[in-house]
């Protein structure tokens, strides 16, 4: 079956087509794990204010 | 701390999983299973990504549409949030659906782009979802922010019906209809003209982009929350400071 697809015409447009996909839905899933990290660094800081802020 | 549920937890873990295994499944399916057409060759391969994008972004733009409206009657955030989630995601995947149909459209329409009704309403139709997150982050009153969301939402789905319909409405379109009647072919029933494991890879495909969809909304919506809920805590420890 692989030689059949490799010997196909467009193979170039077909990788470009899916590595453009998954590049943007790369993209959309690192931003969320990205702000999710800042977000737990944000509230890890939080906790430390609050405690210093306790006497 | 936003607490949750342990089984909507377990749930989403277990879609995230699902999803990568229908991902894994669908990409062998595409590459291994699939034939390569014989006019098109593997270009006609952008096919199956091309349409489950669509689909994934026309069930995201529905939810929205359901946040919207829920929203308007009960006044509840979460509400707000599921419409923003779901059309930030829905962005994303739209712009695969329409990067992927150019790529697809060099080697067979011999050019990047053109001004096909097909085309200028998709192109609209993302236009207006990127206005949404424009407009809505350049509002500061969040009350308002939520009510304009809302609305926006259910008003800008009619850009995603238009999209849908233009190619069965209008003869001057170059874009094919995967299935159903249309002006060009208006004894069409519904079936595909395709062998069989072209139909099952591209219903495979279209049922794997939903479900991926649903779950990077869903992580999405999880990360709002959190950050909703970090905003509002340091709002507390600055009014006790």
């Amino acid at each position: 079956m692989l030689p059949i697809i490799l010997a196909a015409k467009y193979t170039e447009y077909m990788l470009m087509g899916y590595g453009v996909a998954a590049l943007i839905l790369g993209i959309v899933i690192g931003s969320i794990w990205w702000r999710y990290q800042m977000l737990q660094k944000d509230e890890a800081l939080l906790e430390q204010l609050e405690k210093e802020e306790k006497p | 701390m936003t607490t949750y549920h342990p089984n909507r937890t377990r749930l989403l873990n277990m879609m995230t999983y699902i999803s990568m295994g229908l991902v894994f499944l669908s990409s062998l399916m595409v590459f291994a299973y699939a034939r390569p057409e014989a006019l098109q060759g593997n270009a006609q391969k952008i096919f199956y990504v091309h349409l489950g994008t669509f689909f994934g972004s026309f069930v995201l733009f529905s939810v929205a549409v359901v946040g919207g409206v829920q929203f308007l009657r009960t006044r509840n955030n979460k509400w707000d949030i599921l419409g923003l989630s779901t059309i930030e995601v829905g962005l994303a995947f739209a712009l695969v659906n329409i990067v992927t149909g150019s790529i697809w459209a060099r080697p067979i329409w011999n050019t990047w782009w053109t001004w096909d009704p097909r085309l200028l309403t998709v192109t609209i139709m993302w236009l207006t979802y990127a206005a949404y997150m424009m407009l809505r982050s350049g509002i500061e009153d969040p009350e308002r922010r939520r009510r304009f969301a809302a609305v926006y939402s259910i008003l800008a789905f009619s850009s995603v019906i238009l999209t849908v319909v233009i190619i069965r409405v209008r003869p001057d379109t170059i874009h094919p209809v995967a299935g159903g009647p249309s002006v060009t072919s208006p004894d069409a029933s519904g079936d595909f003209d395709m062998s069989p494991r072209v139909v099952q890879t591209l219903m495979f495909s279209i049922f794997t982009y939903i479900v991926v969809s649903i779950t990077v909304a869903w992580h999405r919506i999880r990360l709002e929350n959190r950050a909703q809920y970090i905003q509002s805590r340091k709002v507390e420890l600055l009014l006790n400071a």
